[in-house]
C-alpha cells in the first residue's frame, strides 16, 4: 500500500504533498483495523469452504472418471482380455478396435441400350446364416420360437415350424436364405439378434431378363463375379472397377459408427467414381419387336432355332440381335450350357440363295457380265456326274431366257451357275477370300467362328465347287458375316465391322469413349447400287413379297438351303430358311437378316418363314424412327390402285 | 469506483468553462485543499493512471491480459478441436450414410423402374387386342414451306421502330 502511494503522481509536483500523506494514512488504517476482525474470519471461512467445494467437485469428478475407466476396462470391456486374439499386444487390439476398413461400394458399370434403358445393373444381395447357439438380444437369450416367427414374417418362404426344425438340426452355420434384397436385410438387422449373420454379396441384375441376354451375357453369381458371355465378357475391362477401401479411425456414439476422415491424406480421393455406363447400340424396342416376330414364326413352324440381326449399314451398329432359344441371365444356372453362346455368331451355316446377290456383285465387279445380260435358264444342268436343278423345276420346268434381276427374282440356281461360270474359278475364289469369309471378325460378343471355304485346289479343280458356291451352298459362314456382306452392298460397297458397343456414355448420353468403325471397299459403289435395285425386284414381285410394305422401297433376298450333315452330303429333311432385307433402297440405312433353322411342315421356305419376320421388323423400324414413305413409291402405288379400280 | 467517476465529469465541465492556462493554477489550489475538493484531486490523477501503475499492478495486469488472451486462444482451440474431432467426423459419417442410402435408393429405383418396363412390354406383347401400329396409320407432316430468311429481317425492323418510339417518348 505504501509503495503504491509513494508512486502517486502528485508527489512530484510539490514537496508538501508528502506531508499531506500521513494525515490520510492513519485514518485509512484505522478504518481497516476496525473492520478486519469480523470480516477476516468470515472471509477465511468462506475461502476454505470454497476451496473444499472446488476440491470436492474435482475429486468427485476424478473418482467418477476412474470408476468409469474401471468399469470400461475391467468390469465390462468390449473385448475381454481372455477373448483377445493370442499373440496380439494390447495396443494392437486397441488399434483394431479403433480403426476400420471402410469399403466403398464401387459397382460394376451398368449396361444400357441406345435409349438408356438399363440392361444390366449391380445390386447388393445378402445371404443369411443362422447360428442357433448364439441366439441373444442385448446379451439376453431369446427363444428360438420368437426368432423363427420373426424370420417367417420377413422371408415369407417357410412357416415358423419349418424354421424351428432347421434350427434344431444344427447348432451353427446354417445357410438359411440367399439372394435377399436390401429391404429384407434392414428388417433382419432391426431385430438386433445375435446369431443372425448376413453376408453381403454383389450380384448382377438383368431387369429385362431374356430380352437382351444373347448380347449382354451374364456374370457368375459367386464372389468371383467372372463374366461368362456377351459384352460382359468382352468389355470386362470397361465394366469392371476396382473396389476402394480405406483404413479409417472409427468411434461409436449412440451405437452408431462415427468415422474420422481427418487422418486421410488430401490426395486420397474417396469418392473418385464416375457415372459412366456402357452403352450398346441395341434398341430394346426393336429387340423386342424382332424377338416377338421370331418367336411367333418359330412357334408356328416348330423350328429348332432362329436369329434376327438388324444392322445399321453406314456404321455397323447392330440395333437388334436376337437368337432363339435364349436364357434368363438372372437364373442362368437353370439353363443348358449350350444356350450361352450366341449361335448367330458362333455357328456356321450354308447361306443358300441369300448369297446370290453377292455373287452377282462379284461378277459385275469382275466385268464378266453387265446388268443387261440375259441367260438361258434350262431348269436343270449337268455338271460332271451330278445334276443341279432349280427349286421349282418339278413344277415349272425350264423358264428359258431370263435377265439378271429375274435370276434373283425367281432364285434360279441354273442361271446363277451360268453367271458364275464366266468367272475363272481362281478369281472367284480370291474374291470370296477378299470378302473376309475366312477372316476373324472382331466382334463385341465372344465366340465368333470364321467361315469355311473349300480349299483352293479343290475349288479350282472340281467343277462342282464353284457351281454350288454360285447358289450359296458348299461353303459356310455365320449369320453375322452374311449380314455384314449384305450391309456392304447397301453401303456403296464398303465392308464395315459390325459392333454392339457404342461406348462409355454418361447419364446425359454423351459419349466418353468409343471405337471408330473400320471399313474396307469390297464392291464398287456402282455395282452395289445396281445389285440393290435388282434385289428390290425380289420384294416387289418376287419371292420376298412377304416383306413388302406399301410406300417403302425394300430390297431383299430369300434363301432356303439344305443342311449339310457331318458325314458329308445333305440332310434331305432339314432346311434352313433365311431372308435378308435392306431398306430404304433410295438411301440404304438398315440391313435385316432373319434365319430360321429347321422349320417343320409344308411350305417352309425363306419366303414363308423368314420374310414375314423381316417385314415386321422393318415395320417396327419405320414406327420407331418415324421414317416417312417414299414419295415416288407412294404415287406409283396410288396409280396402281387407280388402275385396279 | 463511483467516487472516481464524478470528478471526471466535473473536470470536463471545468475544462469547458476555463481557459487551459488556468488549469495549472487550479491544480495547485486543489493540492492545497485536497480534503475539501477530493474530486478535483482525483481528476488530475485520472490522466496518467495508465502510464504510471505500480510494478506489481502492472505485472498483475500483464498476467491478466496474458491469461485472458490465453483463455481466448484455448477457447478457440478447443472449439476448433471439438469441430475437427467430434463435429466433422459426425457430420462426415452422417453424410456418408446419406450417400450410401441415396446410392441404395438409386439402385432400387433403377431396378424397379426397369422391371416395370419389362412387365409392361411383356403384357403388351401377350395382349392380342393390342397391335403394332402400321406405317399407313402414321401421319407424316411435311415441313411448312416458309423461308427462314424473311423472319429475322422482320423482327429486326420491328426492333428499330420500337427504338424510335422510345426516343420520342424520352423527349
Amino acid at each position: 500500500m505504501t509503495k503504491s502511494k509513494s508512486k502517486f503522481p502528485l508527489r512530484s509536483t510539490n514537496s508538501r504533498n508528502s506531508q499531506v500523506r500521513p494525515k490520510y494514512n492513519p485514518l485509512s488504517s484505522d478504518r481497516q483495523t476496525k473492520i478486519s476482525p469480523n470480516t477476516k474470519l468470515r472471509s477465511s471461512n468462506q475461502y476454505i469452504l470454497r476451496l473444499f467445494l472446488v476440491w470436492g467437485v474435482l475429486i468427485l469428478g476424478a473418482i467418477g472418471l476412474m470408476s468409469r475407466l474401471y468399469y470400461l476396462q475391467i468390469v465390462n470391456p468390449v473385448i475381454k482380455y481372455e477373448q483377445a486374439p493370442k499373440g496380439k499386444k494390447l495396443t494392437q487390439i486397441a488399434q483394431d478396435q479403433q480403426t476400420t476398413q471402410l469399403r466403398f461400394y464401387i459397382p460394376r458399370r451398368q449396361i444400357v441400350d441406345r435409349q438408356q434403358n438399363v440392361l444390366a445393373t449391380d445390386r447388393i444381395t445378402y445371404t443369411l446364416y443362422v447360428h442357433p447357439y448364439l441366439f441373444k438380444r442385448n446379451s439376453q437369450p431369446v427363444p428360438a420360437r420368437e426368432i423363427a416367427e420373426d424370420l417367417a414374417d420377413i422371408l415369407e418362404n417357410k412357416t415358423p415350424e419349418e424354421f424351428l426344425e432347421i434350427f434344431s438340426k444344427q447348432d451353427w452355420g446354417i445357410r438359411l436364405a440367399g439372394d435377399l434384397p436390401e429391404s429384407a436385410k434392414e428388417k433382419i438387422v432391426a431385430l438386433k439378434i445375435d446369431g443372425l449373420d448376413l453376408e453381403q454379396n454383389y450380384s448382377r441384375f438383368y431387369p429385362h431378363q431374356e430380352m437382351a441376354a444373347e448380347v449382354t451375357g451374364y456374370v457368375n453369381r459367386d464372389n468371383s463375379r467372372i463374366p461368362q458371355a456377351g459384352v460382359e465378357y468382352t468389355q470386362n475391362k470397361l465394366l469392371e472397377r476396382q473396389p476402394i477401401s480405406w483404413k479409417m479411425k472409427r468411434s461409436f456414439s449412440n451405437n452408431q459408427a462415427v468415422f474420422h476422415p481427418g487422418d486421410l491424406e488430401r490426395s486420397q480421393k474417396l469418392f473418385n467414381f464416375d457415372d459412366l455406363r456402357l452403352q450398346l447400340t441395341i434398341d430394346l424396342r426393336l429387340q423386342q419387336i424382332a424377338r416377338n416376330a421370331l418367336e411367333k414364326q418359330m412357334k408356328q413352324y416348330k423350328a429348332k432355332r432362329g436369329t434376327v440381326i438388324v444392322m445399321d449399314v453406314r456404321d455397323g451398329a447392330i440395333s437388334a440381335l436376337v437368337s432363339e432359344p435364349t436364357y434368363n441371365p438372372n437364373t442362368y444356372y437353370e439353363y443348358d450350357i449350350g444356350l450361352f453362346k450366341n449361335w448367330a455368331i458362333t455357328d456356321l451355316y450354308e447361306p443358300g440363295s441369300t448369297f446370290k446377290p453377292i455373287n452377282i456383285a462379284l461378277a459385275l465387279d469382275a466385268g464378266v457380265i453387265s446388268p443387261e445380260d440375259t441367260f438361258d435358264d434350262t431348269g436343270e444342268i449337268q455338271i460332271k456326274d451330278s445334276v443341279v436343278r432349280n427349286h421349282d423345276f418339278d413344277k415349272k420346268g425350264a423358264p428359258g431366257i431370263i435377265s439378271l434381276p429375274e435370276i434373283l427374282q425367281y432364285s434360279s440356281n441354273v442361271g446363277m451357275i451360268k453367271v458364275m461360270r464366266r468367272m475363272k474359278p481362281i478369281d472367284y475364289y480370291r474374291d470370296l477370300q477378299e470378302l473376309g469369309i475366312e477372316d476373324e471378325v472382331e466382334f463385341d460378343i465372344p465366340g465368333y467362328t470364321t467361315g469355311r471355304l473349300k480349299n483352293e485346289v479343290e475349288f479350282t479343280v472340281r467343277e462342282i465347287e464353284p457351281a454350288t458356291t454360285a447358289f450359296g451352298q458348299g461353303f459356310s459362314l455365320t449369320p453375322l458375316k452374311l449380314i455384314q456382306i449384305h450391309a456392304a452392298l447397301a453401303n456403296e460397297g464398303k465392308l464395315i465391322t459390325p459392333h454392339v458397343v457404342r461406348g462409355l456414355s454418361d447419364y446425359k448420353g454423351y459419349l466418353h469413349y468409343s471405337q471408330p468403325p473400320t471399313s474396307k471397299q469390297v464392291f464398287s459403289a456402282k455395282t452395289a447400287r445396281t445389285v440393290l435395285k435388282m434385289m428390290e425386284k425380289v420384294v416387289e414381285d418376287g419371292s420376298g413379297y412377304a416383306a413388302k410394305i406399301p410406300g417403302y422401297r425394300i430390297a431383299g433376298k430369300t434363301g432356303t438351303s439344305q443342311k449339310a450333315i457331318t458325314e458329308g452330303g445333305y440332310d434331305e429333311t432339314a432346311k434352313i430358311t433365311s431372308f435378308v432385307g435392306v431398306f430404304p433402297v433410295e438411301a440404304p440405312r438398315y440391313a435385316v437378316l432373319a434365319v430360321v433353322d429347321e422349320p417343320q411342315g409344308e411350305h417352309t421356305y425363306g419366303s414363308t418363314v423368314a420374310a414375314p419376320i423381316v417385314g415386321s421388323v422393318i415395320q417396327g423400324i419405320i414406327n420407331i424412327e418415324g421414317i416417312p414413305p417414299n414419295k415416288e413409291k407412294l404415287s406409283d402405288s396410288d396409280q396402281e390402285q387407280q388402275q385396279l379400280d | 469506483m463511483s467516487a472516481l467517476r464524478q470528478p471526471n465529469i466535473s473536470s470536463e465541465y471545468y475544462s469547458l468553462n476555463y481557459p487551459t492556462k488556468k488549469t495549472s493554477n487550479q491544480d495547485r489550489q486543489l493540492i492545497k485543499y485536497p480534503s475539501t475538493k477530493p474530486g478535483k484531486i482525483l481528476k488530475s490523477g485520472a490522466f496518467p493512471q495508465t502510464n504510471h501503475l505500480p510494478n506489481n499492478l502492472q505485472i498483475l495486469s500483464l498476467l491478466q491480459k496474458g491469461s485472458f488472451s490465453l483463455a481466448l486462444v484455448s477457447m478457440t482451440a478447443s472449439i476448433g478441436l471439438y469441430i475437427s474431432t467430434v463435429q466433422i467426423p459426425k457430420l462426415w459419417s452422417q453424410e456418408y450414410q446419406n450417400l450410401e442410402t441415396l446410392q441404395r435408393q438409386e439402385r432400387q429405383l433403377i431396378a424397379i423402374n426397369e422391371s416395370i418396363k419389362y412387365q409392361i412390354a411383356q403384357e403388351a406383347s401377350s395382349n392380342n387386342s393390342l397391335s403394332i401400329s402400321k406405317p399407313e396409320s402414321a401421319v407424316f407432316i411435311s415441313p411448312a414451306k416458309v423461308s427462314i430468311k424473311t423472319q429475322p429481317e422482320q423482327t429486326i425492323n420491328n426492333q428499330e421502330r420500337i427504338e424510335l418510339k422510345h426516343n420520342n417518348l424520352g423527349y
